[in-house]
């Protein structure tokens, strides 16, 4: 690890406005990022992970509510005005999920990557050209004129999140952010993704925050992980020791749902239950209905983190007593 | 702007009754710019004449089309007409594109209060019967052929942001809108960049085709005694000035419903190509529809 902490989340909730009420989709996280470090957000759909990517990287729809601290190199984002932010988007890019939708279905990728490096750098249009062909070249994509010319619709999916990557780099970001890039692909093209990833991360000295709801890709990519469920990081730790020994009982039970392919088993493992309704979520532990430990006389005060270890903390009370 | 061009003419390439209707909509658009200056019977035109002698003449050499009840011929009218009938008919929709587009798009990207707001003044305007209200309208401003468009539009607009502001509502929460964001692209420039363009299709194609159906609403007007007044050529005006004498004298309304007809015709044919030219992915599929024809 290069160099302290870049990015710092303290004590951040958001809150969604909508007409059913207010979905609270992510309450009290934490999270220290370091320089030149890729962690790993984990969580089951709903567990407001990509939430928590959206407003790291400054885009969180209008009927959201950030509290708390977003801390990027000494600047707390969420304090600054409009304009003030403005300056700092595209420092901390992002990619989706879906790459067909992540380009507007009406410009080639050509337009889009130019419009993006002409509003950033203030270049030439042959200037933005050279710089996009380039781009492209970095992402390993094949054939850049053409690419270039292409619309959406004509690039395969791989292709098509290679070039967002290509778009998403285009802004030279200090932090990406990737929502969970693969789950659109096919198994080959995944692992072609995250091997690109992983060597632009190297190449261009990123630091990564990789969500994902799949275990093996976050023990690929990532030195650590933090785990989410119903809007509260439950668990962070190095990503060898979150997979391996499990503290939380849910990680254990993420972690023990990973179907096999060596191992044959009668059935599937599951979690049994459901995520909480995230507009009234329990004050106490989130996981408490689903969790095995949960007593009837069961304690349903907030839990609080607990030090596990090195850079290793846990939100449940079975530990409440251990120090490290 | 020379690509846009090429793909112009290789749309129209490979839909032929595109081009037919350019054809059309471009041998109307030249026949009333040029109209004044290849009349034949000028005053018959304008309707500075009357003949009791020639009333009611069946179509003839003479008179190409006939002449009316008040003996003037009426392809002169007609064809002098058609800079009416056309300014008319493009200038409602351009008006009330120009009050529909921008009010639709604040409401539906910027959304909250502020769309809201915007909403609801368009459902007042929703709630009259179109052509109910251009008539009041029509009515208040008095005859004149810029009035009887401001009457139009001003019942028009409505259906234009109403369609805009879904689409753009829909369109603002697809993901390349948060991309752009990302990147740190300006609200403005996301709004119309990025999201204009994705909702415009529906709308072009609705405007191409309502180019008619204001040339319609406007001669509506003018048969109630509110649009345009009757000396001007305009189309419907000329429809409605045969309409009594029909079973007699059937070419007075004939050949001005006509020219009505094929005008809108020929903008509901460029409309689809325009449709066409407006979404790189239809582009393709009707490429692939000609290729296999």
């Amino acid at each position: 690890m290069s160099g302290g902490s870049l990015l710092k989340v303290l004590g951040l909730t958001i809150n969604y406005y909508t007409l059913e009420g207010v979905v609270k989709a992510v309450r009290n996280a934490s999270l220290c990022v370091n320089r030149g470090e890729s962690i790993c957000i984990v969580g089951e759909s709903g567990s407001g992970k990509s939430t928590l990517g959206l407003a790291i990287s400054l885009s969180l729809p209008r009927n959201a509510v950030a509290e708390g601290s977003i801390i990027y190199e000494g600047v707390d984002l969420l304090k600054l005005n409009p304009l003030e932010r403005q300056k700092y988007r595209g420092e901390i890019s992002m990619v989706f999920q879906d790459p067909a939708t992540t380009f507007s279905p009406l410009f080639t990728i050509g337009e889009h990557l130019i419009d993006i490096l002409r509003h950033r750098f203030r270049v030439s249009r042959d200037e933005a050209v050279v710089r996009a062909r380039e781009l492209l070249r970095k992402v390993q994509l094949p054939d850049q004129d053409r690419v270039l010319r292409a619309y959406p619709h004509e690039l395969s999916g791989g292709m098509l999140q290679r070039a967002a990557i290509a778009a998403a780099l285009a802004t030279d970001p200090k932090v990406l952010v990737a929502d969970e890039p693969t789950t659109m692909l096919d198994v080959t093209t995944q692992s072609q993704i995250l091997e690109l990833i992983k060597v632009l991360k190297r190449e261009l000295d990123l630091t990564l925050l990789f969500i994902t709801h799949n275990l093996g890709i976050a023990s690929e990519v990532c030195n650590r992980t933090a785990v989410m469920y119903a809007g509260v990081i439950v668990e962070e730790g190095s990503t060898d020791e979150v997979l391996l020994n499990p503290l939380h009982p849910y990680t254990a039970k993420l972690v023990k749902a990973v179907p096999s392919l060596t191992k044959r088993r009668e059935r599937l493992s599951h979690i049994p239950g459901m995520l909480p309704d995230l507009r009234n979520p329990p004050a106490g532990c989130p996981f408490a209905e689903r969790c095995e430990f949960t007593t009837h006389y069961f304690d349903y005060s907030p839990v609080k983190h607990v030090e596990a270890g090195p850079g290793r903390r846990v939100a449940c009370i079975l530990y409440s007593g251990v120090k490290a | 702007m020379i690509a846009m061009f090429k793909q112009y003419l290789n749309a129209m390439r490979r839909n032929p009754m595109g081009l037919i209707g350019l054809i059309i909509v471009s041998s109307f658009v030249v026949m009333g710019l040029l109209a004044p200056y290849i009349l034949t019977r000028p005053e018959d035109a304008w309707g500075l004449t009357y003949d009791v002698g020639k009333r009611f003449k069946p179509p003839s050499l003479e008179h190409l089309f006939g002449t009316d009840e008040c003996g003037r011929d009426v392809f002169n009218r007609v064809l002098l007409g058609t800079r009416f009938s056309l300014m008319v008919g493009v200038g409602v929709v351009a008006l009330s594109l120009a009050i529909g587009i921008p009010i639709g798009l604040a409401a539906g990207y910027v959304g909250g209060k502020l769309g809201t707001a915007l909403m609801r003044v368009t459902d007042m305007f929703l709630a009259f019967p179109p052509l109910l209200l251009a008539i009041a309208l029509a009515a208040t401003f008095g005859r004149g052929l810029f009035n009887t468009m401001l009457a139009l539009s001003l019942s028009w607009w409505p259906w234009y942001s109403r369609l805009i502001y879904i689409q753009a509502s829909s369109v603002k929460s697809m993901p390349f809108v948060d991309a752009a964001k990302v990147v740190g692209l300006s609200e403005l420039r996301i709004m119309f960049r990025h999201v204009l363009p994705n909702v415009l299709t529906p709308v072009i194609t609705q405007a191409t085709l309502d180019i008619g159906s204001a040339i319609l609403e406007a001669s509506a007007l003018s048969f109630l005694g509110i649009g345009v007044p009757p000396p001007i050529p305009e189309w419907g005006l000329l429809v409605s000035s045969g309409w009594q004498t029909v079973s007699r004298a059937w070419w007075i309304s004939f050949f001005p419903g006509l020219f009505i007809v094929v005008t809108v015709l020929g903008f509901n044919l460029l409309g689809d190509v325009v449709k066409e030219l407006m979404d790189p992915r239809l582009r393709n599929l009707m490429a692939m529809r000609r290729m296999r024809l």
